[in-house]
């Protein structure tokens, strides 16, 4: 019997395999990595914290943090929550499929056409967005330029992908039992209030997953930054990524590279098992769809 | 149903080994490039036709991204790659040092030599490190010349300023009119930095200059002579001299505002006629002209310098190829492409008899240079990168009036304080 048992561990080791060669060998080579001095690409001498001491005094690493969970709080509501907003939307039209299709359509871009176009949309000189306010006589506005800069960069990720999460939400509000909804309806809720009351709380599982998907998503942002920013000279929209890879390719600092991507995956792995836990105390006490 | 079998065997057989032997046969010469004006690279093309033909079999690729990406992410990922360019762009100075100190720069001194008799001898800077030469200089760059719209000027009474006074006030003229006196597009930071770094070396003196941003200790980059020159950036932003979006505005996108009547004058470098492409335009119809940017108030240094580099090409060392590439060098490097990259495209080339010199903006510039009292390099190809990085924050930061420049300096010096010590 218990060898029968053990055998089920040999199915999973493939899939070990894999998943340690892909990610935890990267991550344990890059941690190794951090602990070395390097010259360039040369390394030099192991056994160094200097690295991450570093962490602690970087002005620019400071700048990043800030900028990241201000990028992942506004793309809570300008993805998460317009997503949500949508699906319920959708779900309360007679045919759906046009509005759903005009709301996904984004993410099919790739991101240089989307950056370009944006580029186009914000520009001070004939842009459209100042062309617009210019109607009602407002000066031209730098809009890729602090104090906007998170928030126009954020607006652009929102409209790339608000529809996919609305598709991920109106998937799941699809398999509430319509009788829930009826019942919400003879008893008098009106259709704000079904759905922040009734079909909000019955997709609490997913609205979880979304925003463990919108966290990592942001802790990786970079191609969106790169084309609206450019180098951007002022660092008003610096994000952990983008200061990771000036620090790798640019500045060709590998052991404070390879630190600042451990910092990275730790604070990610923190921020996941705090919604984790968090989500499993928030949803496990109702059916969910 | 074995015969059929054994046909497929057969038929996969030849066909892997007609794929070995096309790929044994065909040989590619991979060029790296940053992305060159539609002059100069028509003339690479009649380059590549060129070597092609005489050599049956080998093919050329050139792979070129846009100058800011190229710089920093397209060369070292094309390097790190399993088909590194034998052959790549480069700017002399600190970047070629780079290269050699990782191995990856070739020592050609013995093709440099059938090049001396030709090349300017100050072309070679910035390629000769420690007794080898690690790179062939094609063109001599300006980094920094007020470029300016000569129909405008001529509309406002406006002559080539002289001094700074004079450049100050036809800057008034110009806002007075409604027009941005100078327009950049340093959304990739590096054209502020390169036009306030020519102010650094005026102000502060070419050597003491040279020892800050060269991380010597004991020195800083909030130098009262460095906050000066800041101080000369920090009026031309307040005055509204420079476009208000300058550090969101794209280089690219800069050109345009010297088309539509917006913005008057934009400090570029030598490329400038040869990027008139990106608008649809050759340089002669324009009526665009440059001055050199005229002598500081109080500066300290040469007031008559020039910020410039040789730009060129760098033989990887690990290339299979090298007598090829080598005689695509001398495709690329012969009297006549370097006549047309003068005549075509505007540069002023490192083989110093083949410059247009009927060409008058070439002329001019030519004579700039050799009127320079000196030649200094930019900060970010010059020094260290995470150096000019935190400078060019700094720069940027004055110029957008969120900082003081005794503060913007301060706190770009201490980034990068660790590296001084």
């Amino acid at each position: 019997m218990t060898r029968r048992n053990n055998r089920h561990i040999l199915y999973v080791v493939p899939a070990l395999l894999i998943y340690g060669l892909v990610m935890i060998f990267p991550i344990g080579f890059t941690f190794f990595f951090s602990l070395w001095e390097w010259e360039r690409f040369t390394p030099l001498a192991f056994g160094t914290l200097e690295h991450f001491t570093r962490l602690g005094t970087d002005p620019v690493l400071g700048r990043s943090f800030l900028n990241n969970f201000l990028y992942i709080a506004y793309t809570i509501v300008l993805e998460g929550f317009a997503g949500l907003v949508l699906a319920g939307m959708a779900r309360r039209m007679q045919r759906s499929l046009g509005f759903r299709a005009v709301f996904f359509a984004p993410i099919i871009l790739p991101s240089i056409v989307i950056g370009t176009l944006w580029r186009q949309i914000y520009a001070t000189t004939g842009g459209l967005l100042n062309a617009v306010i210019g109607i009602v006589g407002a000066e031209p506005v730098v809009w890729l330029g602090p104090p906007l800069t998170m928030l126009s960069v954020s607006v652009v990720s929102g409209w790339t992908f608000a529809g996919y999460f609305m598709t991920i939400f109106y998937a799941s509000m699809a398999r509430i039992p319509q009788s829930i909804m009826d019942s919400s309806v003879i008893d008098g809720a009106g259709p704000w209030r079904t759905f922040f009351q009734i079909e909000v709380p019955l997709v609490k599982n997913i609205v979880v997953i979304v925003l463990v998907i919108i966290t990592t998503g942001g802790f990786k942002a970079f191609d969106l930054f790169q084309i609206l920013l450019r180098r951007d000279p002022l660092n008003s929209g610096i994000v952990l990524p983008t200061h990771l890879i000036r620090t790798f390719f640019e500045n060709q600092d590998i052991g404070y590279g390879s630190a600042l991507s451990v910092l990275l995956t730790m604070v990610v792995v923190a921020i996941l098992l705090v919604i984790n836990t968090v989500g499993k105390r928030v949803t496990g006490e109702i059916d969910e769809y | 149903m074995k015969r059929l079998l054994l046909i497929l065997v057969i038929l996969s057989v030849a066909g892997a080994a007609f794929a070995t032997a096309t790929q044994e046969e065909e040989i590619v010469i991979r060029i790296g490039s940053a992305t060159i004006g539609p002059a100069n690279m028509a003339i690479f093309e009649d380059n590549i036709a060129q070597f092609e033909a005489e050599n049956p079999g080998v093919t050329v690729q050139w792979d070129s991204s846009a100058g800011d990406d190229y710089q920093f992410a397209g060369l070292p990922s094309l390097l790190a790659s399993d088909t590194p360019p034998d052959l790549f762009f480069e700017w002399g100075g600190n970047r070629v040092r780079n290269h050699v100190l990782d191995g990856v720069a070739m020592d050609i001194s013995d093709l440099a030599e059938e090049f001396r008799p030709v090349l300017s001898s100050s072309a070679w800077a910035g390629f000769e490190y420690d007794g080898g030469v690690y790179g062939l200089p094609l063109n001599q760059d300006l980094t920094i010349q007020m470029w300016y719209d000569g129909n405008l000027f001529s509309a406002l009474g406006l002559s080539e300023p002289d001094s700074w006074d004079e450049l100050l006030s036809a800057m008034n003229t110009l806002t007075g009119e409604g027009v941005t006196p100078i327009v950049m597009g340093n959304a990739d930071a590096w054209v502020a930095g390169n036009f306030v770094g020519l102010m650094l070396y005026r102000m502060a003196g070419n050597e003491k200059a040279q020892a800050i941003m060269g991380l010597e200790p004991g020195y800083s980059l909030a130098d009262p002579d460095f906050v000066a020159a800041l101080e000369l950036a920090q009026l031309m932003g307040e005055s509204g001299f420079v476009n208000a979006d300058m550090n969101t505005l794209g280089y690219p996108e800069s050109f345009a505002r010297m088309f539509d009547g917006s913005s008057a004058m934009m400090p570029l470098g030598s490329w400038y006629p040869s990027e008139m492409g990106l608008v649809g335009m050759e340089f002669p119809e324009t009526g665009h002209d440059f001055f050199m940017v005229p002598p500081l108030p109080g500066g300290k240094g040469d007031q008559t310098s020039i910020l410039g580099l040789n730009v060129g090409y760098v033989v990887n060392a690990n290339t299979e190829h090298k007598d090829l590439v080598y005689d695509f060098i001398r495709i690329m490097f012969s009297a006549e492409s370097m006549a047309r990259h003068s005549a075509e495209g505007g540069n002023i080339v490192s083989n110093s008899a083949a410059n247009a010199t009927d060409s008058p903006v070439v002329a001019k510039m030519v004579s700039s240079l050799e009127n320079a009292g000196s030649l200094v390099a930019p900060p970010d190809t010059g020094y260290n990168l995470e150096m000019a990085a935190a400078l060019y924050q700094a720069i940027a930061e004055v110029f957008e009036g969120i900082s003081e420049p005794q503060e913007a300096l301060e706190a770009a010096e201490a980034k990068i304080a660790r590296l001084r010590e």
